[in-house]
């Protein structure tokens, strides 16, 4: 549950990524949107490796016990 | 309706998504209807709303968030219900060519499961611009940020409703006893009966079209010369037997 949680948040995390980058489009949050963006994006990443990690474990786990 | 603690919890989780998702709709309709007034006291009033607004809609996507995995807990909880069914895609299939209001069911899961990641999607997304709004002086982002929310308020309601409808709906399947074309070429009392089934299948199709054109024509041919030796014109329906020249 949580490997899919996170990978719900990782590919989410770039869609909102990109909601600001194009929504998010004026003068006065110029500064904002990289920063913005950069930390939704490690978020992204964060939770896709999270994810693949865990579910990698899993199977690898599942394998060993396997009779 | 099937009453266990997951349907109950669901339930009570649906309502207070309408209930809220409505008061959010009520209030960005309302905060955007007062934004035009410069009074002192309406803008007072708009900013006590904009706080209201926005705790609203953070309880809002906290109840999206958390009505996702009830609802396939849901699902999972309906198993045991029917023999057949041994998973949750099981579940799904529930309803499927029954002539009932269960019919409605899978048709309704399916969109279900469409509106629940585009409403955490939606909240989420709100959440992010709402954050970047704050973080400037004048608040550009504001119209931007209340169609987000008015967005996710519509979405939140729609799921609410779609949600409310499946738990309220009879899981009882009906079906119909035979099929309506087995019932009009397997009737005893029919002709059709003496009909090889190897002769009307869809490869003969082409043959069977030459056919009735060829049957029909032969028809009205032999119609129309019955009728042009006793003069009766051919508009008519009378058969040669009841022709009296014939």
């Amino acid at each position: 549950m949580i490997a899919v949680g996170m990978f719900v948040l990782g590919a989410f995390a770039v869609g909102w990524a990109g909601v600001v980058s194009l929504l998010g489009r004026h003068p006065e949050t110029d500064v904002l949107i990289g920063l913005y963006v950069r930390k939704l994006l490690q978020v992204g990443l964060f939770g896709c490796l999270g994810s693949l990690l865990m579910l990698s474990l899993e199977l690898a786990l599942a394998w060993v016990q396997q009779p | 309706m099937i009453v266990n603690a997951y349907a109950v919890l669901d339930g009570f989780l649906s309502v207070l998504r309408l209930a809220f998702g409505l008061l959010a709709f009520y209030l960005v309709f309302a905060t955007w209807r007062g934004s035009r007034h410069v009074d002192e006291t309406r803008m007072r009033t708009r900013e006590e709303r904009g706080t209201l607004q926005f705790l609203t809609a953070c309880l809002l996507v906290g109840l999206s968030i958390i009505s996702w995995p009830v609802f396939y807990l849901l699902l999972q909880s309906y198993v045991p219900a029917w023999d057949g069914v041994m998973c949750i895609y099981g579940v799904t299939q529930i309803g499927t060519d029954s002539v009932g209001p269960a019919r409605f069911l899978p048709e309704l899961l399916r969109v279900m499961q469409l509106l629940k990641p585009a409403l955490v999607f939606a909240g989420g997304a709100w959440l992010v611009m709402h954050l970047l709004n704050t973080g400037t002086a004048s608040g550009p982002l504001a119209g931007r940020v209340r169609f987000m929310l008015l967005l996710l308020s519509a979405l939140a309601t729609a799921d609410a409703i779609t949600e409310i409808s499946y738990l309220v709906i009879p899981k009882k399947e009906e079906f119909v006893a035979s099929g309506c074309c087995t019932q009009a070429f397997d009737g005893s009392a029919r002709l059709s009966r003496f009909l090889p089934r190897e002769w009307v299948d869809d490869a003969h199709r082409p043959a069977l079209y030459v056919l009735y054109f060829i049957m029909n024509s032969s028809w009205s041919r032999r119609q129309r010369r019955c009728c042009s030796s006793c003069h009766i014109t051919t508009a008519h329906t009378i058969s040669c037997r009841a022709c009296p020249r014939a």
